[in-house]
């Protein structure tokens, strides 16, 4: 038919053609049949790639071979194969998508010493550690594999578990990323000037702006330009408005409820608001008029709140959260928190030995005072000299299984527990961040059992002191820094955000320099927007079943 | 004792017993009808296969025989393949998709493997795009579906 010049005899049967579309649905198909017929096989090979262009044809595995075949020519590729993979078209990705076993697979495929999901599971669950530690060799046993399946599955099973395939491109974008040496917090963080990034609270990124919306995002997801545009595929992570006008002055999470978290959130009405993201409600700790609450710390029994007054207030966990008890500290800290190591301690105190367990630590410049409930001196830590505290955190795993062997043996027991103080500090004449680790392990001497993290990629990413806008916190052995720079209202807004993992010494990190369009008249606008597109998302969300997310540049 | 196979197209192959057993399906077939000189149908592999596969049965008579599948342990998982192998499978495309549905159809799984991994070493380093290409798939996302995809993809591209 396209042929300009169809010579005469050709001209008949073209005609007849061009009546096919008239003819009856059976009747074409005799026509078909025929026309098939009387093709040779270099013409039905022409035939098949005229058909090409619309459908598929030639030797697309995926459409040629049985799944189970596909599905073993998969298996056999490298994860980076795989996820190209998922590029090619439809069959292929859905394929790949929906076959959940291949992506366990190829995790399981990962050094599980390098996994950041399993060194994540290690840290929380000590009695996995033990064998998870021999991970090393890359040639596991098949005992050995069977235990970290065992170990994925539990992971699995956690609420905020985001499916094999995401789990699996994060731990690998993660790795890519960071063998590139490419910024692998890629994450840029829309924040306006009144944004208070301070209220970071592991392990998502609390960020209270414009109030009276709270932020509430992991720190892995945030993405480039807008907050809005975050996967709220967490039920952690959304935006939260609270509409009583209370500014937020200080935050934590609750781990104690496994993974169920809680967030508490102290306002300056003297109260404090604990709330469950999950269900949206949430509970008022009794006011107590101790003035209003600085910092908020969870033990497994007890919220405290330390008021600006210096008071500690211990609030039973139950249905009322009742006061169950106040002390007074001394109102200079920089940090007050409390913790449960998983030790029992011993310390002499006005000449009788205790034993303690929980205690608060308060963070002064020079050090860290460790007092009883009853703000009796359990131990002091000092850091060096001129030396200055910026902040600190106990890693504390405590587990009464592991506590009482410990007691019994009076020794450690070769169980391995992490409970330790990690006090980030700056050094005195170089002004250079650096960690310290106390171990608060039987032995524990107050101010003896100490080393410092030695990494120079660590030091150098925790960046130097001076600029006391940065807004740190730590989480086990991740700190993060939110750095303001340029601040003046010419020159925009310019935020560095770095995660730090000093075990790991990996830093990830990203900038952001806030466009000097975006002025303030804007903000109201920028705003309302925001909330449309977050909106949008969740809608979308519900329409569409699960979200995919596509975020996961970085790594958590 | 020499078994005969007759292929789709009616061609008979007579080949040693030791060799038409690599394939478990033959196998479990003389052990199901017993010592017979009657040949064995093979309607699902075609003559010019049917010569290939024989070809691979033959070079491999003596090989122990695979008891586990390999692909089950992750940590063996290595798309090495033997030279001969490797030689045996430099065949076009449609032959090679041939010989794994026919590894497949005989249950000659050390023949299934090296076809499996014959075709992930196509797989393995290419682009969606150069993916395409070699296997003449359509690209059938919408334009937005790509730029999506694309984006996801980003920081496993430019290696």
């Amino acid at each position: 038919m396209d042929n300009p010049n169809p010579s005469y005899s050709l001209i008949p049967i073209l005609e007849s053609i061009r009546r096919i579309p008239d003819l009856q649905p059976q009747e074409r198909r005799v026509v078909l049949r025929e026309l098939v017929g009387a093709c040779n096989e270099s013409d039905v090979q022409a035939l098949q790639r005229i058909l090409g262009i619309t459908t598929r044809s030639g030797f697309d595995m995926v459409s040629v071979l049985p799944t189970e075949i596909s599905r073993k020519i998969f298996l056999k590729l490298d994860s980076m194969d795989l996820v190209r993979c998922r590029a090619v078209c439809r069959p292929w990705r859905s394929m790949i998508r929906n076959d959940a076993q291949i992506w366990k697979t190829k995790i399981l495929e990962l050094n599980p010493a390098e996994c950041s999901l399993l060194i994540d599971y290690k840290d929380k669950d000590k009695d996995q550690s033990n064998t998870l530690a021999d991970g090393n060799s890359g040639t596991a046993t098949t005992e050995q594999r069977a235990h970290y399946e065992a170990i994925l599955d539990k992971i699995s099973r956690q609420h905020c578990f985001l499916g094999w395939e995401a789990t699996l491109i994060r731990e690998l974008a993660l790795a890519q990323n960071w063998k590139q040496g490419r910024l692998v917090h890629e994450s840029i963080i829309q924040l306006t000037r009144d944004t208070k990034p301070a209220l970071l609270a592991w392990p998502y990124l609390v960020l209270v702006d414009a109030w009276p919306h709270v932020f509430v995002v992991p720190l892995d997801q945030v993405q480039k330009s807008r907050l809005a545009q975050i996967p709220f595929t967490d039920p952690y992570c959304r935006t939260w408005s609270f509409h009583d006008q209370s500014p937020v002055s200080c935050l934590a999470w609750d781990f104690a409820g496994g993974e169920n978290l809680s967030l508490a959130l102290g306002g300056f009405l003297r109260t404090v608001r604990i709330f469950n993201p999950l269900d949206g409600s949430s509970f008022w700790l009794p006011d107590v008029h101790h003035g209003f609450p600085l910092q908020i710390c969870f033990l497994q029994d007890y919220v405290l709140s330390v008021t600006l007054d210096g008071l500690v207030n211990y609030f039973k966990k139950g249905e009322d959260y009742r006061l169950v008890r106040s002390c007074s500290v001394d109102t200079k800290a920089i940090q007050v928190a409390a913790f449960q190591f998983g030790y029992k301690l011993k310390r002499d105190v006005n000449g009788s030995s205790v034993s303690w367990k929980e205690a608060i630590c308060l963070a002064h410049e020079e050090g860290v005072i460790i007092l009883d409930e009853h703000a009796n001196t359990l131990a002091r830590i000092r850091i060096k000299d001129g030396a200055r505290l910026i902040h600190f955190q106990a890693i504390a795993d405590y587990d009464n299984s592991t506590l009482n062997k410990t007691e019994v043996s009076g020794g450690r027991g070769g169980r391995h527990s992490r409970n330790e103080l990690l006090i980030l500090f700056e050094e005195p004449v170089t002004r250079q961040r650096r960690v310290l680790t106390v171990k608060m392990e039987p032995g524990f001497q107050g101010e003896i059992s100490r080393e410092e993290l030695p990494q120079n990629v660590v030091m150098a990413a925790l960046g130097r002191g001076g600029d006391a806008r940065d807004s740190v916190t730590m989480f086990r052995d991740r700190i993060a820094i939110v750095s303001h720079r340029n601040c003046s209202s010419d020159l925009g807004h310019y935020c560095v955000l770095r995660v730090v993992d000093i075990r790991r010494d990996c830093v990830f990190s990203t900038e952001y320099h806030q466009p000097e369009e975006e002025d303030e008249e804007e903000e109201g606008e920028e705003e309302d927007e925001v909330k449309e597109d977050e909106e949008e998302i969740q809608g979308e969300e519900d329409g569409g079943g699960k979200r995919l997310v596509t975020t996961m540049v970085m790594a958590m | 004792m020499p078994v005969t196979l007759t292929s789709l197209d009616d061609v008979k192959f007579t080949v040693d017993k030791d060799v038409a057993e690599r394939s478990i399906l033959i196998k479990n077939m003389i052990e199901d009808v017993g010592e017979s000189d009657s040949p064995i149908p093979l309607p699902n592999v075609s003559s010019a296969v049917l010569k290939k596969v024989i070809e691979y049965c033959e070079h491999h008579r003596n090989d122990p025989v695979q008891v586990q599948d390999e692909t089950d342990d992750p940590r063996k998982r290595s798309n090495d393949i033997e030279e001969w192998d490797m030689k045996f499978m430099a065949v076009d495309q449609e032959m090679l998709f041939e010989i794994i549905l026919a590894a497949n159809y005989l249950d000659i799984k050390p023949l299934l493997d090296v076809g499996c991994k014959t075709v992930a070493n196509i797989i393995k380093g290419k682009t969606p795009e150069e993916i395409r290409k070699t296997f003449n798939i359509v690209n059938d996302f919408t334009p937005e579906e790509e730029a999506q995809i694309k984006k996801e993809n980003e920081w496993a591209e430019d290696r």
